[in-house]
């Protein structure tokens, strides 16, 4: 990165584009909570910004926060920006209010489809949209799981478009991933800028690994008081395997894979030392198909043979539960709020993005007749890939995937472009507005429950709204500001 | 403990003595090399460290032409051969990786941190450093991550690094046994007259083995052999000593053998009463009788991998890892 130590370092941060909500610098001027930030920013310099930077890089790679992009054989860093963000208390008890009422609505959704089918037989949700989606399990009709607690680990995609308004992008309820970057974040923002947690009141989320573990612990197969517990990787050669062995260490469990379990009388157990442990809750970090090749894919050799015969005899419990993906697909999304009134009889707290389904002729010829100014996403997709960024492609790009929208359209849906709202970011150019996300990890054993804080992915890109990591987004700490400076 | 683990958790100590050993050994030869006796590019220093620190191939391999730079590339940088520095390095990082839900952040961070700075190594870095400072900085950085280790909690795991450990300390101990014995008995006539290639030998033979601060505390007399054989060998309170790495081992055995004794505890026991047997002055006439142990100590590790890390049945044919 190219510096000059007489800049100074908040040259770029009165940016402020017409129609896009910056956060630190709104239009009513700089928000109170990022007052301590911007006294920090005017005394540096861009070289102690590079400073500050490198000395992160170095912290990160000694601990080894690294993750593994498919199809290439090093591990890398993900970008963690030194500025990091903040938000209010009073919004985010909207926040995180509005994201345990989803994720309760949510469980309550995946209960009833695999058990009476009560919202289908209501009409709220067409039978067919449920039953018929390829990411409905009828293997796991009428399975009991405790607390009728399907998703017990979700992640809640959030933009922000004004100072009030949320939305939810999508929810994440089957293996969401970056949670242990939240933490780490943190613990070197701590590191490198103690000051700012002197001068001002910010709520710790270091607590994060306690909270998951009385949840999974909540959720024991009935009648074991003391459940021994695991956290299932694909192995070390997967993209988050950091996090995965992170959040074992954190919790004091097992780090398993496939091959270290075997299932015997229908229950599952671990090989060690000293002979077989019987594991009695599986936070397991591998997709449905793969975990039991009896039950579903045959070839998957990361999975464990007859584990979900012991799951369906309630004799271990797995957290996320299988079959999740039906409430997750981009296609249900659009139903979460009706979901909420019909389980809760509340009034959604957060709102959807408007969505077309392009499953619907009309929405469909909306879609491609506007395709330069939405976002077309898969309805199974996830990870950034196989989107549409309408206004940033062009005409070859767009008709590329005009024609593969036509061969399927029940497997798109599109959005209006958003406004994502920017946060100060230091990039090679200086410090400069970027568009960020939110991801708030919502837990669920007997409460529903959620620490303050959530992973901010940043696309470093200028003008980008491509958070994901594997697609060059970056990671910021982010505050809930209890008391500002 | 996941069986799995063990594994990792046994090769992270195995790995990580043996960084320590071949870097203290090449600082050996290195030293040796330099001495009047072996000037003229003298193949012998060169040749005893691939000989304990590497496998019988790399021997044969040794060109007579500069050995001292194909033993350093092999035992240094080399990205190829599993025990160079290099190597030994980057699989206690690995190893530590897929272990380190068992470990604390301090273990990781040392081997991790470690990983990071020696993925460098190669002939240019390790010139431009120098050859002394590099495997300084190797040692350091071992006993850095051993200290790590001393805060584990003493259960399964530590047991297993324990045992790793002290598999890994009789091999090198053997090894230096069974290459310095004999030049001892060829080439060190005059090991108790200082300031002659015999005394240098022997002082060679001293540090090899790790012993150098130790033998003049306990013996009166410099240069004997068989002092030193017992020292190496036999002397309980020696921390690297053949008896004390074995116990050790048995210990670390005991420890996982909860439920009876298992072949390999078994094997284990053996192997100490095999050492306790040992007669100074017999191993002193006849080394070869030490190639009996490394056998014993290869058949208790193919036993624990079975028995502890759910490896395959061993084969009729012992091998080394």
């Amino acid at each position: 990165m190219t510096t000059k130590q007489a800049t100074p370092a908040t040259d770029g941060i009165t940016a402020v584009k017409p129609g896009i909500f910056n956060e630190m610098r709104t239009k009513d001027g700089l928000h109170p909570d990022y007052v301590a930030l911007d006294g920090w920013l005017k005394k540096s310099t861009l070289k102690d910004l590079d400073r500050k930077l490198a000395d992160a890089s170095r912290l990160f790679n000694r601990r080894g926060i690294t993750f593994a992009v498919y199809g290439e054989s090093a591990e890398r860093l993900i970008p963690f920006d030194i500025i990091p963000r903040a938000i209010s208390a009073a919004d985010w008890k909207v926040v995180s209010t509005g994201c345990i009422q989803r994720v309760r609505a949510l469980n309550a959704f995946l209960d009833d489809i695999y058990h009476d089918h009560e919202i289908l037989k209501a009409g709220i949700i067409p039978e067919k949209e449920i039953l018929g989606n390829k990411l409905y399990n009828a293997a796991m009709q009428g399975v009991d799981v405790p607390f009728g607690v399907h998703s017990h680990i979700a992640g809640v995609d959030l933009v922000r478009v004004s100072p009030t308004t949320w939305y939810v992008l999508e929810d994440n309820l089957r293996t969401p991933s970056g949670v242990s970057y939240m933490l780490e974040n943190r613990a070197a923002q701590r590191r490198l800028s103690p000051e700012f947690f002197l001068n001002q009141k910010i709520e710790p989320n270091d607590h994060y690994g306690d909270v998951l573990r009385n949840a999974l612990r909540d959720c024991a197969p009935a009648g074991v008081d003391n459940p021994t517990l695991a956290v299932m990787t694909p192995g070390a050669a997967n993209s988050a395997y950091f996090e995965h062995g992170y959040l074992a260490n954190r919790m004091g469990v097992y780090l398993v894979e496939g091959r270290d379990l075997v299932v015997e009388n229908k229950k599952v157990f671990a090989r060690t030392v000293t002979g077989l442990e019987q594991i009695h809750v599986i936070y397991r970090r591998i997709d449905d198909d793969f975990m039991d090749p009896l039950a579903f894919n045959k070839d998957s050799v990361l999975g464990v043979p007859g584990i979900f015969e012991a799951y369906r005899a309630g004799n271990v419990t797995l957290a996320n539960a299988i079959g999740n993906g039906v409430a997750d697909d981009k296609a249900t999304y659009l139903h979460v709020p009706a979901m909420i009134r019909f389980y809760l009889g509340e009034e959604p707290i957060l709102s959807n993005v408007p969505t077309y389904k392009c499953s619907d002729p009309s929405e469909l010829k909306y879609v491609l007749e506007h395709l330069h100014e939405l976002v077309v996403k898969e309805v199974h997709g996830s990870g950034g890939y196989g989107m549409l960024v309408g206004p940033a492609a062009n005409a070859e790009e767009r008709e590329k995937y005009k024609a593969r929208l036509l061969a399927d359209p029940s497997d798109f849906i599109a959005q209006p472009t958003l406004a994502l709202s920017t946060c100060p970011t230091f990039v090679a150019q200086g410090i400069a507005p970027r568009h960020v996300d939110l991801r708030p990890y919502v837990v669920s054993g007997k409460d529903v429950t959620l620490v303050p804080g959530a992973l901010t992915r940043v696309a470093l890109k200028e003008g980008s709204l491509v958070v994901n990591s594997s697609q060059g987004g970056g990671t910021k700490d982010t505050w809930v500001v209890v008391e500002s400076a | 403990m996941l069986s799995r683990i063990a594994g990792n958790c046994l090769w992270l100590a195995r790995y990580l003595e043996r960084a320590e050993n071949t870097a203290r050994l090449i600082g050996v030869a290195q030293t040796q090399s330099l001495m009047p006796e072996y000037h003229g590019g003298d193949p012998r220093p060169w040749r005893w460290l691939v000989d304990v620190a590497a496998d019988d191939q790399a021997l044969d391999k040794l060109p007579s032409h500069n050995p001292a730079d194909a033993a350093l590339e092999l035992l240094i940088w080399n990205r190829d051969y599993a025990s160079s520095i290099w190597s030994c390095l980057r699989a206690v990082r690995e190893n530590a990786r897929t272990a380190r839900s068992r470990l604390t952040n301090a273990l990781w961070e040392a081997a991790n941190t470690t990983w990071i700075e020696a993925r460098a190594l190669d002939r240019d870095t390790v010139q431009a450093r120098g050859i002394d400072d590099t495997l300084g900085w190797a040692r350091h950085r071992c006993m850095w991550i051993r200290a790590a280790i001393h805060d584990l909690l003493e259960d399964d795991c530590a047991a297993i690094i324990a045992a790793g450990r002290a598999i890994e300390r009789c091999d090198n101990t053997i090894r230096v046994l069974r290459a310095f014995v004999p030049a001892m008995k060829r080439d060190g006539a005059e090991s108790k007259k200082p300031g002659t290639p015999g005394h240098r030998l022997w002082e060679a033979m001293l540090s090899a083995a790790s012993v150098q601060d130790w033998y003049r505390k306990i013996y009166p007399e410099i240069g004997d052999l068989n002092s030193t054989v017992e020292l190496i060998a036999r002397y309980p309170q020696q921390p690297r000593s053949l008896v004390l790495s074995a116990r050790k081992l048995e210990k670390a055995l005991s420890h996982l053998s909860v439920a009876g004794s298992t072949t390999c505890l078994r094997r284990a026991r053996d192997l100490v009463a095999s050492i306790d047997r040992l007669a100074i002055g017999e191993l002193v006439e006849d080394p070869e009788r030490l190639s009996g142990l490394l056998l014993q100590l290869y058949s208790i590790s193919d036993a624990f991998g079975y028995e502890h890390c759910g490896n395959d049945p061993p084969s009729q044919s012992q091998s080394q890892s």
